[in-house]
This record gives structure tokens, C-alpha cells and sequence, in this order.
């Protein structure tokens, strides 16, 4: 469970235990177990490297014992274990907390996390939206050139059609011999274009 | 058959728990999985704040935590209800327990479980769910659910409640709702589904780049987004969809929505987020 340790904190509770007695890899994975009620349970791959690095910096030291690499605290470890007493009594103050304290912390880690996701999407959804536009925009303008008169003009005619039309039609009662004869009229029209536009 | 009426803050230790459920009117509960002495069904019980007496009674293996009088059905009808009921509630359950949660406008977390089921009702209050990994049935009426390494298959139905998955992993998600926004991010496991419907909600996935995926999305007149080239959208008044095929296309998308707009968007293979 992540939220427990960031920033160097196991680092530094690592330190801890292996100033409270000097113990193998496998015991200090049981003893984090332990502390957090099994709510944290540390892997091999987490706490290993974090020991040798902490040897690489000369804090702790090991022997084999038994086949085994037992860790020790050095001097080192000890002066800077010193020095950050204040974030260790804040890290053990928050272990002994509870589930109540771990909840909270999940819930507003989760809360954080949630607010930057929906941004960050918000974000990447603006992008392929304005992407996406200025492409259809230049295939409606591929399609139909917009400098064309004849074209332009034609479009304004229908438009002015359609509405003398609809005017037209938008009071009184119609019976259904006035569609019929009115479509028949609008199919003769169309017949009339089609012979001008192909001659 | 063990029953402790609660009256005052304390701590329970429980042991043999291997189901909980919870009823709760107004406050907080949280629910976190843990893997010590998980064989023996070790559980611990933290009440730390109370205004009205909480039931809780181990039976069989299950732990029930109730506010009195409090039913699965009556969570509706409680709203309106004048008695005071709240609480701050802190369980630790075995991780594998399947957990059963239902609150009208208390705030929930549920942490670290990974049992078969998990089902959750809310009227208004809020779910956070982290790194619970199961088939997970949520329903809401103006309740947000907000989950962060999901795994298994998430069924959720709301009114206007926002859904969030931080980095799901799962081979189904199917999400109903009126007005409620759904943000996704997922890693859709090979042959999995996404199934959306929402009236004015927005829909917003994102995948990996490598996904398989079979898009079907309509909508009447909200707008159609796609950053994966293999997916056109038609534009119709009144009606619009967008189509196709993504990578090997075995994985499916489909969404209906009336007005909400439906962006799908690309994660790098890299993995930011």
C-alpha cells in the first residue's frame, strides 16, 4: 500500500529498525508488516534495494551470518537518524494512527489524483476536439470551393425558395389533392433544372 | 451469536469475519482490506464518532455495522427522516471478505479489498475506492464514486453522481447515468468491454495506444471526439455516431448518449499519467 511512505520515509524508518537491533532483509519485511497491522506489506523489490542504497551512502553495513546478510546501523546512520528525529516521530505518530487516519490519507490521495486526471483530460479532450474541427474543416472546403459564384448564388436561391415556400404553406388547412399537385409541381421543376444543368 | 449495540466511541477486535456489511445513514466509513491473520478472519471495529446508538453483530461470519431500522431497501426512504443517525466508522477486514455498503449521505473508502464481490449503494454520499480488485456493483443517485487501481469489472448506475477510474484495469465497465460525468482511464484487458449510456452526461476514455478496440458510439446532439485515427464520426442533425476499428479491434466500446459529448483519447505507450 503506497500511500503509507513517500519522500524518503521508509528510508528513514528503515534506518529505525535497524537501529533498534541489527536484523536480515527478511526480518525487516516482517517487522513493517507487522507495525501496520498488515496493511502495509513491503515486497523484497521494495526493501533490497533501499538497504543497499542505504549501504552505498555508508548509513548501514552487513555481515553473513549463516549465509544470510544481516544489517547494521553504522555511526553515519545513527548522526542521521539524529537529524531527522522530527520526521520520524511525525511517521511513527502517523503509524500508530488507524485505519481512520490511513482512510483519510487514501481519500484525499485518491481525490488528488482524480481532480489531476479530469484536468489533464479535459486538457487532451480540448486538444483532439480542436484537432478534429480544423481537419473537417478543411475537407468541407476541399469538397465544396467556397469562392465558386455560380454555386454561391444557386445556394441562396434554394434558400430563398424554401422559405417563400414554407411561408406559403403555414396557414390555412391543406388537403391531400393540394400535396399531391403541389409535388407534382416540385418534380416539374426539378425535371426543368436537370434539363438546363446537363445541356 | 455476538451483538454489541454501540452507544460510545470505541474499538472492537473481531475474529472469524468473513463478510461485512454495512448500513450507515450520515458520516464516514471506511473499509480497508488487510493480509495479516486474514486466515483467522482477524477484524477490527473503530467507532469513532457517534450521534445515535450503531448495531453490530458477527453471525456466521458475517459483521454487520447498522444504524437501527436502516434497510437495504430503506435507503431512500430515509431521506427526509429527521432522526439523527451519524458516525465515523473505521473497519479492517480481511482483504478477500466480500463487502456490502450501503449509506445515504455518509462518505465511504473502501481500500485493499480483493474478494469476489463488492457492492455499494449511496444515496448522496460519496465512494473512494483504492486498489479493490473484484466485480464491483455501485449504484448512486447524486453520489460520486471516485476509484484508483481498480481491477475486475465495475457495473454503475446513477443520476447525477460523476464517475472517475484513475487507472483501472478490467475487462468490463458498464455505466448508466442521467447527468453524471464518467471519466475513464483504463487499461482494457483482451476482450473487454465498455459499455456506456447517458442521457446528458459526458463520456471521456482514455487508452492505451495499443489497445484493440471496436468503437460504436451514438448520440443525438452531443459532439463525437476521437484521438485514435481508426475511429471516423458522421455528423447527422440529430443524430450522430462515431465508428471503428482500433488495433486488432477485440476489445468493444459502445455508448448512447442523448446530449453528452463522447471524447476518446490516447495514452503514449510510455504511460504518463
Amino acid at each position: 500500500m503506497s500511500p503509507v511512505f513517500g519522500h524518503g520515509r521508509l528510508r528513514l524508518y528503515l534506518l529505525k529498525l535497524l537501529d533498534e537491533s541489527p536484523r536480515h532483509g527478511y526480518d525487516v519485511i516482517r517487522e513493517l508488516e507487522d507495525r501496520f497491522m498488515g496493511l502495509y506489506s513491503p515486497s523484497a523489490g521494495t526493501v533490497y534495494p533501499r538497504l543497499a542504497r542505504l549501504e552505498a551512502e555508508g548509513l548501514v553495513t552487513h555481515q553473513v551470518s549463516e549465509g544470510r546478510k544481516v544489517y547494521r546501523i553504522t555511526d553515519a546512520g545513527r548522526a542521521e537518524l539524529g537529524a531527522r528525529q522530527g520526521d520520524l516521530d511525525d511517521l511513527e505518530q502517523e503509524i500508530a494512527g488507524s485505519v481512520r487516519d490511513l482512510a483519510t490519507e487514501i481519500r484525499s490521495e485518491v481525490r488528488g489524483s482524480v481532480a489531476d486526471l479530469r484536468s489533464e483530460l479535459k486538457a487532451a479532450a480540448k486538444d483532439v476536439r480542436r484537432v478534429n474541427r480544423a481537419q473537417a474543416r478543411e475537407e468541407r472546403s476541399s469538397h465544396r470551393p467556397s469562392g465558386d459564384p455560380f454555386r454561391t448564388d444557386v445556394e441562396r436561391s434554394i434558400e430563398w425558395f424554401r422559405n417563400e415556400l414554407r411561408n406559403l404553406t403555414r396557414h390555412g388547412s391543406r388537403t391531400a389533392e393540394d400535396l399531391a399537385a403541389l409535388r407534382e409541381l416540385l418534380q416539374r421543376t426539378l425535371d426543368e433544372a436537370r434539363a438546363i444543368l446537363e445541356r | 451469536m455476538p451483538q454489541w449495540r454501540i452507544e460510545t466511541p470505541q474499538s472492537l477486535d473481531l475474529e472469524g469475519v468473513r463478510r461485512l456489511e454495512v448500513r450507515m445513514v450520515a458520516g464516514n466509513v471506511d473499509v480497508v482490506g488487510r493480509t495479516e491473520d486474514a486466515d483467522s478472519g482477524a477484524a477490527q471495529v473503530e467507532v469513532s464518532q457517534l450521534d445515535g446508538p450503531l448495531t453490530v453483530n458477527l453471525e456466521n461470519g458475517t459483521l454487520t455495522i447498522v444504524h437501527e431500522r436502516l434497510t437495504w431497501g430503506g435507503l431512500l426512504d430515509w431521506v427526509g427522516n429527521n432522526r439523527r443517525a451519524s458516525a465515523t466508522v473505521s473497519v479492517s477486514v480481511p482483504a478477500d471478505c466480500p463487502v456490502e455498503l450501503g449509506v445515504v449521505s455518509a462518505d465511504a473508502v473502501v481500500s485493499g479489498i480483493s474478494a469476489d464481490r463488492t457492492a455499494v449503494k449511496s444515496v448522496s454520499g460519496d465512494v473512494t475506492l483504492d486498489g479493490v480488485r473484484s466485480d464491483i456493483t455501485a449504484q448512486t443517485v447524486s453520489g460520486d464514486l471516485e476509484s484508483r487501481r481498480l481491477a475486475g469489472t465495475l457495473r454503475f448506475t446513477t443520476v447525477s453522481g460523476d464517475l472517475t477510474v484513475v487507472r483501472g484495469e478490467t475487462d468490463q465497465v458498464k455505466a448508466e447515468t442521467v447527468s453524471g460525468d464518467l471519466t475513464l482511464d483504463l487499461d482494457l484487458l483482451a476482450g473487454g468491454r465498455i459499455d456506456v449510456s447517458s442521457v446528458s452526461g459526458d463520456l471521456t476514455v482514455r487508452m492505451p495506444e495499443t489497445v484493440g478496440l471496436t468503437v460504436d458510439v451514438k448520440t443525438m446532439s452531443g459532439s463525437l471526439d476521437s484521438a485514435f485515427s481508426g475511429v471516423q464520426s458522421e455528423r447527422r442533425p440529430g443524430k450522430s455516431s462515431m465508428r471503428g476499428t482500433v488495433g486488432d479491434g477485440d476489445g468493444r466500446l459502445s455508448a448512447k448518449t442523448v446530449s453528452g459529448d463522447v471524447t476518446l483519447l490516447r495514452r503514449a505507450a510510455n504511460g504518463s499519467a
